[in-house]
């Protein structure tokens, strides 16, 4: 492994612990676990099976906890159980703000970073149709934004007076102009469960989504978790720490920053393809190298989640024809003559589908190209190009990650597939199109054993040893 | 609530610097502000300024005008499509986008770059400069600099060497309107100034020999009317070297003398510009300066760099900013204007001028307080002027950059050309907008070279060797005053006994002119027979010796 930076992340007290650690991961497919042995300083165990949040959640998890057993690990061996979850389709939010590219997509960034599904974003003052409509989508939580500090306070006040008045019981997270927020809280107050933190958008060049990471992941864990079948399973878990993707975001900030005791690899990218989506994390400043190129457009977040609901190899596999073509998925797969349509059907209706067939391996292989060559475009940033009389100059709008060191693919695909290297080759840049701003020459890595989500867990244990095994479990495929 | 702007560079320009500044300015007044940044689309601008609601939308653009004749049409459009019309715009770029910007009407100012720095100013506390009459501009010194900070005032001197006051009357009147100057400096004539109250004295030979010839009060009516346009400058003339407080009476209620400039040590016999004994001249600038402070007209402190003039050493030009800081408190004095003259003598380097320079200032503002207040005043040494126009502006900037490590609230501007010939309307004007140049980029942040362990170092020495002055003349008046450093006696026999002493005081009968000094790295220090450093204790310890 290459040790790039030195590391500053202390997301937990690294003091000595020992024993059994169990971390479980309530995916939407599969419930995962992982053992680690805080003594030995390694992975003991791993085991995987469906997810049964239909009927209770812990049906699932006692099947993989009786493969553990078998391995010689029971259950009351493990001193310290911690769990993320994305069952249940996952952390399901709202965004409110007033501009689509403001405040709106600041509010989007920081639901995203902290793990949320995005149902729907909504911007300017809603409409008596957009909240039936938003009612009707039964979030679990909605953030509400709108206005700079100090800037326009009328739509926010305007969209919380219709949040008041409607049947809706999901927390609200308002993160808005800190001027509205006397008049907001009046407004809520004692109609809607509200909570208020500091504005995601302060001013216009400033984003500030931490403190409204914070209070999701608050919420998430003391109301949302357990709402969502997590009940029977808190009582073994004690309690779910926080969205699945927010444990893998964690991972891969640890990952590139490191921690006192243990060097980082420098700013990184992780892909991690699913089976309903495919999450992008970038930790990275993605700043112009080049005196020519401006940034345009709102702040990156240095460590910035997106999420491609469309882009999944099971569930969403319907989407994700539909996103890149049949003749382009049949390019990616480098087969003709399929039928796709009914193939991503048939992967859709049956999530838990394991290639068998040599065509089936091709399949899989094509659609995670195609999700992460789709997902990297979205993720990274582009320039345009501007003529000026003193000559050219580019605007950057987005993350120039064309000088990103190192690229880790993570989930299924890259745990299973033979041509690792060629699916995650996809997120290269590419000379045809210059002016999207992919990583050109990575090191590239795949998360040998799928274990990030894991070690975004432990991390809140010991963040030395969840450094130290994830970088042994990455596996280089560069060459 | 902080009123809100939101300013950007529309279209494909990228040219960032002029809003920047503008944002800057107007968070120095108080404003909240937002930036867009470079190459703002309309729809990025429009969709800005829903989530800022600004009260003022300020918008760039420094590309082709005729590119910008269509852009800023869209962005009328969609403005008026945001609901956005009712707001305030204000528009900045090229002369000739600025005209283009003009023809839309969207917007209620325009800065092209070649209006003063002021106007901007003027413009963000609400009174733009072109509308504002000689009631709205401030009409004293310090209502001056407070309207105008974080600029400092800018002064000149002006005179027309002539046989009538016509030639000064329209250059005042071709400056105002040029409105680069804050104060005209009026320079009379030497009869003007010593003989205005005696016509009998004056010499029709020598009239206008040296300044404005003016000899009646209705001549410095005429000469103050002139000056009732462009922006209104302040001002002020140099004071009478006779009948100084009825010439000060004279000044006040003709030409609204801004402030008074007096000396403690010169204009008089000893330097041949005055009638009067080094006593009698020492007793008179202080009356003069209890009657302007009486009055709460500020008092400018004409004196120390008459000692770097005639080549006094360092120390003895900073222990004479001790010496008329105390003698102005004293004198009641509330708003005391010093002036620190760089490049006096003209060899100093920058590093030990600079250290001077801060010598002075710690040593006179360590009297300020809540009623007794200094206003820094810098400006350009006389004699480092070279005669060639094109280096002599290469000083004045030079000299400009360096005087602002001192913060001044007034830049006293000395014309480039100074060195050739009596400065001109144009020449006025000229060193004023190179003045002004330096200045705004200054204030744009420059390096701290007043953190600079030399010129500390050196600076430090200073106060520890002029204090040694200071107590010298303390001792010296021991016994025979209360206060020795506000008694005539005991300062006029400082200098002649040389506490207080320059070279080029040899031979003078009023004074000691004993002293020897000579520039070392950069420093002016008192040097014994051989040249060799003389501190200030040793040398005190010689004069005392002597008598």
């Amino acid at each position: 492994m290459q040790e790039r930076t030195s590391g500053g992340s202390e997301r937990a007290s690294d003091e000595p612990l020992s024993g059994l650690v169990l971390l479980i991961d309530f995916g939407s497919t599969y419930t995962k676990l992982v053992a680690v042995d805080l003594d030995k300083g390694r992975i003991v165990g791993q085991s995987q099976s469906l997810t049964t949040a239909e009927t209770d959640i812990t049906l699932g998890l006692m099947k993989g906890l009786r493969k553990l057993e078998e391995a010689g690990m029971p259950a009351p061996a493990f001193r310290h159980r911690l769990a993320c979850s994305s069952a249940q389709g996952g952390l399901r939010m709202i965004a409110i703000g007033l501009v689509p590219e403001l405040t709106v997509e600041a509010a989007r960034r920081a639901a995203l970073g902290a793990g949320a599904r995005i149902l729907r974003s909504y911007a300017h003052k809603l409409s008596p149709a957009e909240l039936k409509e938003i009612v009707g989508q039964e979030p679990d939580m909605i953030l509400l934004t709108g206005g700079i500090d100090g800037g326009d306070h009328h739509v926010i006040i305007h969209n919380a007076r219709l949040l008041a008045s409607s049947s809706l019981s999901a927390p609200i997270v308002v993160a808005g102009n800190k001027d509205a927020i006397p008049l907001v809280k009046e407004t809520l107050g004692g109609r809607k469960e509200a909570h208020f933190t500091a504005n995601v958008l302060p001013h216009l060049g400033q984003l500030n989504v931490k403190p409204a990471r914070a209070c999701i992941r608050q919420l998430f864990m003391e109301k949302i978790a357990g709402a969502k079948g997590m009940r029977n399973a808190e009582r073994f878990v004690q309690r779910v720490l926080m969205p699945t993707p927010m444990a893998v975001l964690r991972a891969a900030q640890l990952l590139a920053e490191g921690t006192k005791r243990e060097r980082g690899l420098g700013e990184l990218m992780v892909i991690d393809v699913g089976g309903a989506t495919t999450d992008v994390h970038s930790v990275a400043r993605g700043e112009p190298f080049q005196k020519t190129v401006v940034m345009r457009g709102l702040p990156e977040p240095y460590a910035k989640r997106t999420v491609e609901g469309d882009l999944g190899l099971r569930v969403s596999a319907i989407s994700l024809l539909a996103a890149v073509g049949e003749e382009r998925l049949s390019e990616f797969i480098g087969l003709r003559n399929l039928n796709l349509p009914a193939i991503v059907q048939r992967l859709a209706t049956h999530a838990g589908t394991v290639p068998t067939t040599a065509q089936d391996a091709a399949i899989d292989l094509g659609m995670t190209k195609a999700a992460v060559r789709l997902s990297v475009e979205r993720h990274v940033g582009t320039l345009r190009e501007h003529f000026l009389p003193e000559g050219f100059c580019y605007i950057q709008q987005g993350k120039d990650l064309t000088r990103l060191p190192t690229l880790i693919g993570s989930g299924g695909p890259f745990r299973h597939l033979q041509e690792r290297r060629q699916a995650l080759a996809e997120a290269l840049y590419r000379p045809e199109n210059p002016f999207l701003l992919r990583p050109r020459n990575p090191r590239m890595y795949v998360d040998r054993h799928y274990i990030l989500w894991a070690m975004g867990l432990l991390a809140e244990l010991s963040p030395t040893l969840a450094l130290k095994l994830m970088k042994d479990n990455l596996e280089e495929v560069s060459q | 609530m902080r009123k809100k702007i939101l300013g950007g560079s529309l279209g494909e320009c990228v040219h960032v610097a002029g809003v920047l500044n503008f944002l800057g300015l107007a968070e120095e007044q108080g404003y909240q502000t937002e930036f867009t940044g470079p190459a703002t689309s309309i729809a990025e601008y429009i969709a800005a300024a829903q989530e800022v609601d600004p009260d003022i939308l300020a918008v760039s653009y420094r590309l082709t005008p005729e590119n910008a004749a269509i852009l800023l049409s869209d962005f009328q459009q969609a403005c008026e499509e945001a609901g956005l019309l009712g707001k305030r715009f204000v528009f900045g770029g090229t002369p000739p986008v600025v005209e283009t910007a003009r023809k839309t009407g969207l917007f209620e100012a325009l800065f092209s770059g070649e209006e003063p720095p002021d106007a901007v100013i003027a413009y963000l506390k609400g009174q733009p400069l072109e509308q504002m009459t000689d009631a709205d501009y401030p009409a004293e010194t310090l209502d001056r600099i407070a309207w105008k900070a974080p600029f400092p005032i800018i002064r000149h001197h002006f005179g027309l060497p002539a046989e009538t006051i016509e030639p000064t009357v329209a250059g005042i009147r071709r400056i105002a309107e040029a409105g680069v100057l804050d104060i005209v400096s009026l320079g009379p004539d030497q009869d003007a100034q010593q003989s205005f109250f005696h016509p009998e004295r004056q010499d029709p030979r020598r009239k206008g020999a040296g300044g404005v010839p003016f000899r009646s009060e209705e001549d410095l009516r005429t000469l103050y009317a002139a000056s009732r346009c462009g922006n209104y400058p302040l001002m002020r003339s140099y004071s009478g070297t006779s009948d100084l407080l009825r010439y000060a009476e004279l000044l006040r209620r003709t030409i609204r003398n801004t402030w008074c400039a007096t000396s403690l040590f010169w204009f008089n016999v000893m330097d041949g510009r005055g009638p009067l004994t080094l006593r009698e001249s020492i007793g008179d600038h202080m009356a003069l300066m209890k009657w302007h402070g009486e009055r709460n007209i500020p008092v400018e402190g004409n004196e120390p760099y008459h000692w770097g003039l005639r080549d006094a050493h360092d120390a003895v030009i900073c222990a004479d900013s001790y010496i008329y800081a105390h003698v102005a408190k004293k004198m009641g004095v509330r708003d005391y204007i010093t002036t620190y003259m760089f490049e006096t003598p003209p060899h100093l380097s920058n590093k030990m001028d600079l250290a001077k320079a801060l010598a002075q200032v710690e040593l006179a503002e360590s009297f300020v307080d809540e009623g007794f207040h200094i206003v820094r005043q810098t400006r350009t040494g006389l004699m480092s002027y070279p005669v060639d126009p094109d280096y002599a502006k290469g000083q004045l900037a030079a000299s400009v950059y360096l005087q602002m490590a001192l913060k001044p609230s007034i830049v006293h501007v000395v014309g480039y050309v100074e060195a050739h010939h009596a400065a001109t309307p144009e020449d006025v004007i000229e060193s004023c907008k190179i003045a002004r140049k330096v200045i705004t980029n200054c204030l744009y942040g420059m390096p701290d070279m007043t953190a600079d362990l030399e010129v500390q170092q050196r600076k430090d020495e200073l106060v520890e060797e002029a204090m040694v002055i200071v107590e010298a003349i303390g001792q010296l008046g021991r016994g025979k005053a209360e206060d020795p450093l506000t008694n005539p006696d005991v300062l006029a026999r400082a200098v002649e006994i040389g506490l207080l002493d320059a070279p080029q005081l040899k031979g003078n009968p009023y004074a000691c002119g004993q002293v020897r000094t000579r520039i070392i790295n950069g420093a002016n220090y008192a040097v014994d027979e051989e040249g060799r450093v003389l501190s200030e204790k040793v040398r005190v310890e010689r004069i005392f010796a002597r008598l």
